[in-house]
């Protein structure tokens, strides 16, 4: 089986679903488990998850806002947590943090939306980008290129 | 808000790590926070109807010791965000609970510090509110600092009403709960307060503050003038921080136990008075709302028996508990209790009489209505002009009666 290894991050926290459900089967105290991985449990949400990003990547929020090209007081507000975000925009703040693949993965999945999947074809191009370390500029421009609806809503 | 100042506003939020949050209420959340290597600062974040800017923005510039330096401010989508010194010390809550009651001349010396603080705000315009000795902080040097304007406000703000976060009980001023206008005179209440805590180690409010206000080894003049400050009524107070400092420190001087280590025994004025030397704060201030009764008992004499006889009853069960209520205290504090006591009455005289005001009207126009008394045998044309001639009549002999009477006090000199 092949196994999928995300990025070691800075901090070497980030553990992925497979590695962690090997970890469950293996323990043998539940709570032993539990108590291991705190910090990989879901059940953070998404502003709390952003700042984390944040302060692992050494970003500040103007850095990211800017980058992802996002109205800025709509990203203070996804920020705090008092705003929902879409899908589409929810890719854009991923670029604009520079998000692997997992991490833009988790950010979606928090933000209550269906994860990048390689089936699809708008899906796979921004897998590829983001894989890459492309900026959003660059995903909307190959998207645009492949005649698919970019991130950033096109003015007309 | 447009979107450059948006980033900036988050650059600089960014710009500050935040150590501690120190506490969260609604809208309010403060923290400690560095920045850099240039030190630690208390940031505080104001959510949307607390925001004040205007009042921030007066204090940016404003160096008074007593104060903290406020380093900057910015706006935020939601909220505005102000960064303060930190001021490094104990409070005065926490330094008295440690010590017990304070010696009269550190009592007074911390005062000073606190009462310039307090002055230098209202002389920029702005009322603290929530003196209190959690918000004073004493440093490594002794010397007081006024922290926490968490619910302070400009003095041009909304008239009427403050609906904002109220103040902490026992040492905010009665009008901050509602019934008036704040002003720099609340403050003073509070000031008053905070000065009896230091030297009784009581909260005012409970039930040994006067007590050992009276116990405490504390000149009859600092009693009375204490006293005079805690005041219902703002105009009796003393006018500002500054002017309740100099009394303090003529009190002081005048009784000579200024720099007197309290120690050494108690001070040469016996500590209990039933009325203290110097204070007429209390006759005065009850006489004032006495002359305003005299209206309301002439208008019951001319009432109906039925209605006069409830009213007397009513009234006199209030004075009965009233001043049982202040009997009830120990004996040698009877002075004080029935200062009280005439504090409590003066207030629920306001209300009888304002509440006469508004039945007097009404009960003239119900016998209007209903052709009896003044109103028997009048044809429906005449009934308007008697109706207003009544009500007139019965509120101008209020009126001048309670005019005559101001008049014979102020050239009795009892006013």
């Amino acid at each position: 089986m092949a196994k999928e290894r995300s990025e070691v991050d800075s901090c070497g926290h980030e553990h992925v679903t497979e590695e962690l459900l090997e970890r469950l089967l293996a323990s043998t105290s539940i709570e032993g488990y539990l108590s291991a991985v705190e910090p990989d449990l879901e059940g953070r949400d998404l502003a709390e998850y952003l700042r984390d990003l944040l302060e692992r990547k050494g970003l500040g929020r103007a850095q990211a806002i800017a980058a992802a090209g996002l109205n800025a007081t709509f990203g203070y507000q996804v920020f705090q947590g008092t705003r929902h975000i879409g899908r589409d925009r929810a890719l854009m703040l991923a670029f604009g943090m520079g998000c692997t693949l997992h991490e833009a993965q988790r950010l979606l999945r928090l933000a209550g939306h269906a994860e990048l999947w390689s089936r699809r074809r708008r899906d796979a191009i921004v897998i590829f980008c983001l894989e890459r370390g492309l900026s959003r500029e660059d995903c909307d421009d190959e998207l645009y290129r492949m005649g698919e609806e970019t991130l950033l809503p096109a003015e007309g | 808000m447009d979107e450059g100042e948006v980033l900036h506003a988050l650059v600089l939020d960014d710009a500050y790590k935040v150590e501690r949050v120190l506490s969260e209420r609604e809208g309010l959340r403060t923290e400690l926070v560095t920045l850099g290597g240039a030190g630690l600062f208390v940031r505080k974040y104001f959510a949307g109807g607390l925001a004040a800017p205007g009042l921030w923005g007066t204090l940016l510039g404003v160096d008074e010791p007593g104060l903290p330096r406020v380093e900057t401010v910015y706006r935020l989508p939601d909220r505005l965000a102000v960064v303060l010194e930190y001021v490094d010390g104990e409070s005065l809550e926490g330094l008295v609970t440690r010590e017990g009651p304070l010696s009269l001349p550190r009592a007074v010396r911390l005062m000073d510090g606190i009462c310039s603080a307090a002055q230098a705000l209202h002389e920029h315009g702005i009322i603290h509110r929530d003196i209190t000795p959690k918000n004073v902080i004493v440093d490594g040097g002794g010397c007081a600092h006024l922290i926490d304007l968490g619910i302070a406000r400009l003095r041009s703000d909304e008239a009427g009403r403050d609906t904002t976060l109220l103040g902490t009980w026992g040492f905010a001023a009665p009008e901050q709960f509602g019934f008036a206008q704040t002003d720099a005179r609340s403050d003073v209440y509070s000031l008053a307060s905070v000065l009896a805590y230091m030297l009784t180690a009581t909260w005012p409010g409970e039930r040994g503050f006067d007590p050992a206000l009276g116990l405490a080894a504390v000149p009859g003049e600092v009693v009375g003038l204490i006293g005079r400050a805690r005041s219902l009524e703002p105009s009796a107070r003393p006018q500002s921080a500054a002017e309740l400092m100099a009394e303090l420190r003529s009190c002081v001087e005048g009784s000579g136990t200024a720099g007197q280590d309290d120690r050494e025994g108690p001070a040469a004025v016996p500590a209990v008075e039933l009325r203290p030397k110097g204070d007429r704060s209390l006759a005065p201030h009850s006489l004032h709302v006495w002359m305003e009764l005299a209206p309301t008992v002439l208008a019951l004499l001319r009432a109906p028996r039925s209605v006069r006889k409830t009213v007397a009853l009513v009234f006199a069960v209030v004075l009965l508990v009233v001043f049982a209520a202040g009997l009830l205290g120990m004996p040698e504090q009877v002075g004080r209790q029935v200062g009280i006591a005439q504090e409590s009455l003066a207030a629920i005289s306001y209300l009888v009489l304002m509440a006469w005001w508004i039945l007097l009207p009404s009960y003239e126009l119900a016998c209007a209505v209903a052709g009896v008394g003044e109103y028997a045998g009048l044809d429906r044309g005449a009934l308007p002009r008697r109706l207003l001639l009544r009500v007139a009549e019965e509120l101008f002999a209020g009126f001048a009666i309670m005019l005559a009477l101001q008049i014979l006090a102020q050239a009795a000199g009892l006013v």
